[in-house]
């Protein structure tokens, strides 16, 4: 009888780590969005809905829910589109430059988005930058990337796109390889050209693991997101490149309202909800059409 | 046919200029004296090349401590998962009982919460134990993570029952039948999985900085920003010297791993 | 559909340092039904994969009818073709999968629908228009697979190994129905198979390729009966052909070694063999060409044998021998018998073991129907 029920003894460390540190966490996240705390003081008053009520109000939430979606909009272009494009181009060319593509566009992938940020930091910078000499060299008006409030949302998406395209190209690339190749022989031999094959048999039949790449480049980009616009910008100019994950950390840890905090983090939650759930029901099936 | 091709390979090339540019420069710059790189060159090739940067970086701050507690801490935290995710995998892949697929569910979504959206309840949970500066309070919540019970629930997913089962009939117990039959045959799987579960600790940025305010403990991320917000500004080579050495570590391993990680990247089609 | 002839022209494909086809001569006249026969690695799918355009030849010429087509890409190609594991569009219904490659061919839309049912219906599968492939079993996928490539009406059609996902009854099946469908329409049909058994049962011709290299090109009857290499005359039959070395004394007689036998041949076979020097040969007898006695007669050459084992395979039994395997209908022998074996002398095969080739070739082909056809030659006395 006791080795029926032998399942728990293998899934509880986990369960328990992920029960306290993750599902735990949420509810006492919505607990938290309740009280009026400042995470230190003994004194914690309910407050109800209250803190909902201010963040929503408040100007630096509705920028950073606005500069969400246009995160999330240049990532779906940057590291959605352009992984998945390339991956296609990559299983077009001959097999040992395949392994070059794969090995090199793979590689800034492993680095920590902390040198990432001081990298371009550097490449920004208007006074010494490269970037800065290229562009003047060109006869282009001079750019302050990090302080120019339209420019800022598209230079701190290129620092974290550049963490993320080479896994979601891996990631896109295993959908690809996935299909077999005696298929793409049948369609070459019903006459598909490269766009036939791409439109009409890849996009198909790799539907799955696209909407998986894409749910991945919104929400873990949102997430990444956060060691730039913290090393970078804090947030500026005046929230210009703040987003909701950057939100709950200057609500937390910089203001101390941990209810306020909380409260933005149980709406990053539900902002993201959709995404999450598809991520999470598409994670296994990422290949549609299995014979 | 050619030129198509001539076209693709032209695409390609100019993504992999764009996304290993920043990191020639990176390197580049670290070896260029504080007069070239006031120069503003765009050659990302130092002039004459110098080590100058990297000895200021060495001279100023204690690299071999946060190296250490880097070290440290990734150790733990790939441990830790190692573990709890084989023996979670070997749960879910072997057993039948009620709710499994449910639970199996649960954890998935986990995979996809931001961390963020935990991180005050954990923060206090740490403070409560008294983990603050300690390696275990940057470890433990950086192991609740589902990411290896679903990488080896799918590899465990290929290999036969009946292998199992004629390991039962041999009377063999749980554990023989996991350590003897099913890790040696998910090894490239294991191998991979330990990889990525190091490099993401030891990038990690973000958990680190909200329990770690001694200096003394700072992990490697968190040396950089101390470069960006307080020595910055104009110590460029310093900067791309602390970064080049930060990655180093991560560069050797992925150049002799890479190519192996990418194949079972391949095979599992996992992002870490 | 007209059928188109296919021509190879010292053709040879080379993967990095693995040459897969060496030099491939080969003629496969209009209307054929044409099988590629050989074990795995033996070059077969890549002949066919080199017709339909999926690979380039390293070398040689190529045509399909007059037209020269090395470089031509798979779809400029006359050709429909059937994949091992049928490559369905998993992602579209039967019906669409028919139609994916007329559109890209620019059928009119009117012609593609009208040709569409009449090969579902000449398949008999219309009712499964609408499925998509995984709603379909392996027997069912295999005539949509058909049902695509004919619905081309190309004048060539390739069959990669097409039935070996099926269950051996289906098998049957498939197989009458494919012939039938070659002899209703008359286009160039080329097969590849590992399958002797099928391939001799389809096939107008066959061929046999081992490690790339070409080995006989014939009729059934011809390769079965009058192979040329020592690797052909293995590959046919089952079981397959009994080969021993055995001693030439250049006077009439040869020696079974193993059996310390000496059989003097008959005389059309020391007429063949008497500008051979002594030396080993490679003596080649089919099981059915091998008849037991229980004593030796006067003026039938035997050798004395032992019975080794007895598979009763229901209308004849396998009679397994020190070296030999017969075929025979009547009652078996003990085991552990003592007894006395004889070959139909005409139908055995002699070959140089140094070159494998054929002995009888020395004398030209013709000389083998000649010999085949003395019908008193053929049965052994009693």
């Amino acid at each position: 009888m006791l080795r029926k029920y032998a399942f728990v003894f293998f899934i509880l460390p986990a369960g328990f780590l992920l029960g306290v540190f993750a599902f735990g966490a949420v509810a006492h996240s919505v607990f938290l969005s309740t009280l009026d705390w400042n995470l230190i003081s003994p004194e914690i008053t309910r407050v109800g809905w209250k803190n909902y009520g201010e963040v929503f109000r408040s100007e630096e939430f509705r920028l950073s829910l606005w500069n969400t979606l246009l995160y999330s909009l240049l990532f779906v272009g940057a590291i959605f589109v352009a992984p998945y494009g390339s991956a296609f181009l990559v299983t077009r060319v001959a097999r040992r430059w395949q392994g070059v593509y794969k090995s090199l566009l793979f590689f800034p992938s492993i680095l920590s988005l902390a040198v990432l940020s001081v990298i371009f930091l550097w490449l920004y910078n208007p006074l010494v930058g490269p970037l800065d000499r290229v562009f003047t060299s060109l006869g282009l008006r001079r750019l302050f990337w990090l302080t120019d409030r339209r420019l800022v949302v598209v230079a701190l998406t290129i620092v974290t796109a550049l963490k993320l395209f080479g896994y979601n190209f891996i990631v896109s690339l295993a959908g690809f390889l996935s299909v077999p190749a005696q298929i793409e022989e049948a369609a070459l031999l019903d006459r598909a050209s490269g766009w036939d094959l791409f439109f009409w048999i890849y996009c198909p039949l790799t539907s799955a693991n696209a909407v998986f790449v894409l749910a991945t480049a919104v929400v873990v980009g949102a997430q990444y997101l956060f060691v730039p616009i913290h090393m970078l910008t804090g947030g500026g100019p005046n929230y210009a490149s703040s987003n909701l994950i950057f939100l709950i950390y200057q609500y937390g840890f910089q203001f101390f309202q941990s209810g306020k905090a909380a409260a933005v983090a149980v709406l990053t939650l539900l902002f993201f909800s959709g995404f999450i759930v598809v991520q999470a029901f598409l994670v296994e099936r990422r290949v549609y059409y299995e014979s | 046919m050619r030129a198509k091709l001539f076209f693709i390979h032209a695409i390609l090339l100019s993504l992999l200029i764009f996304s290993l540019l920043p990191l020639t420069w990176m390197v580049g710059v670290s070896f260029k004296t504080a007069k070239e790189i006031f120069t503003g060159s765009v050659n990302p090739l130092p002039h004459r090349p110098t080590v100058e940067n990297y000895a200021l970086v060495m001279e100023r701050s204690p690299l071999i401590l946060y190296f250490l507690n880097t070290l440290k801490a990734a150790s733990l935290v790939t441990g830790i998962l190692f573990v709890v995710s084989i023996f979670a995998a070997y749960g879910f892949s072997f057993f039948r009982f009620m709710g499994r697929d449910f639970l199996f569910y649960l954890f998935l979504l986990s995979l996809f919460v931001p961390f963020h959206v935990r991180m005050i309840p954990n923060y206090l949970l740490v403070s409560e134990l008294d983990w603050v500066n300690t390696p275990w309070g940057i470890a433990i919540p950086q192991a609740a993570n589902a990411l290896g019970v679903f990488l080896l629930r799918q590899g465990m997913k290929t290999i036969p029952r009946s292998l199992v089962e004629a390991a039962l009939v041999d009377r063999a117990g749980h554990f023989e039948i996991l350590f003897r039959v099913i890790l040696p045959l998910l090894k490239p799987a294991l191998a991979a999985l330990c990889i990525t579960f190091f490099v993401n600790a030891w990038n990690e940025y973000y958990w680190p900085l909200l329990v770690v305010s001694d200096k003394a403990k700072y992990t490697l991320p968190l040396f950089l920003r101390m470069y960006v917000s307080e020595e910055g500004g104009t110590a460029w080579g310093a900067m791309m010297a602390a970064s080049t050495l930060v990655s180093l570590p991560l560069m050797v391993l992925y150049l002799f791993t890479q190519r192996f990680i990418i194949e079972t990247y391949l095979k599992s089609g996992i992002k870490g | 559909m007209s059928a188109l002839g296919i021509r190879f022209v010292k053709v040879m494909k080379r993967y990095a340092t693995y040459v897969a086809l060496q030099g491939l001569d080969l003629e496969i006249e209009p209307g054929t039904r044409f099988v590629l026969l050989g074990h795995s690695g033996s070059g077969k799918t890549t002949t066919l994969r080199l017709i339909a355009g999926l690979e380039e030849p390293t070398s040689g010429e190529i045509f399909l009818g007059e037209q020269k087509v090395n470089q031509l890409p798979p779809g400029e190609r006359e050709i429909a073709m059937v994949f091992q594991d049928y490559a369905l569009y998993p992602h579209m219904t039967v019906e669409e999968n028919l139609r994916f490659g007329l559109k890209r061919r620019g059928v009119p839309r009117e012609e593609a629908e009208q040709r569409i049912g009449k090969v579902l219906r000449m398949l008999e599968i219309e009712e499964l228009r609408r499925r998509r492939p995984r709603e379909l079993s392996g027997g069912q996928r295999q005539r949509v697979a058909l049902a695509r490539a004919l619905v081309k009406e190309a004048p060539i059609l390739l069959l990669d190994e097409p039935l070996s996902n099926l269950d051996a009854r289906l098998r049957l099946q498939a197989r009458r129905e494919l012939i039938e469908l070659h002899e209703r329409l008359g286009f160039t049909m080329v097969y590849v198979t590992h399958d002797q058994v099928e391939a001799m049962a389809i096939g107008e011709k066959m061929a046999i390729l081992e490690r790339g290299v070409l080995e006989q090109v014939g009729t059934p009857q011809e390769l079965y009966h009058a192979p040329r290499n020592l690797t052909v005359a293995k590959f046919l039959g089952s079981p397959p052909m009994n080969c021993i070395t055995v001693q030439w004394d250049g006077r009439g007689n040869i020696f079974f070694s193993e059996a310390q036998f000496l059989v003097a041949l008959p005389e059309d076979w020391t007429r063949v063999l008497e500008h051979f020097p002594p030396s080993p040969l490679i003596l080649g007898v089919r099981p059915e060409d091998c008849f037991l006695h229980h004593l030796p007669r006067e003026g039938n050459p035997a050798l004395p044998v032992r019975v080794k084992g007895i598979e009763d395979l229901g209308a004849e039994f396998l009679v397994h021998l020190d070296q030999f395997t017969a075929r025979v209908k009547d009652l078996p022998y003990p085991f552990g018998e003592e007894l006395f074996l004889s070959f139909a002398w005409p139908k055995v095969h002699f070959f140089d073991p140094r070159t494998e080739r054929t002995l009888r070739e020395e004398k030209g082909e013709s000389s083998i129907h000649s010999l085949l056809s003395q019908a008193g030659w053929a049965f052994p006395l009693g």
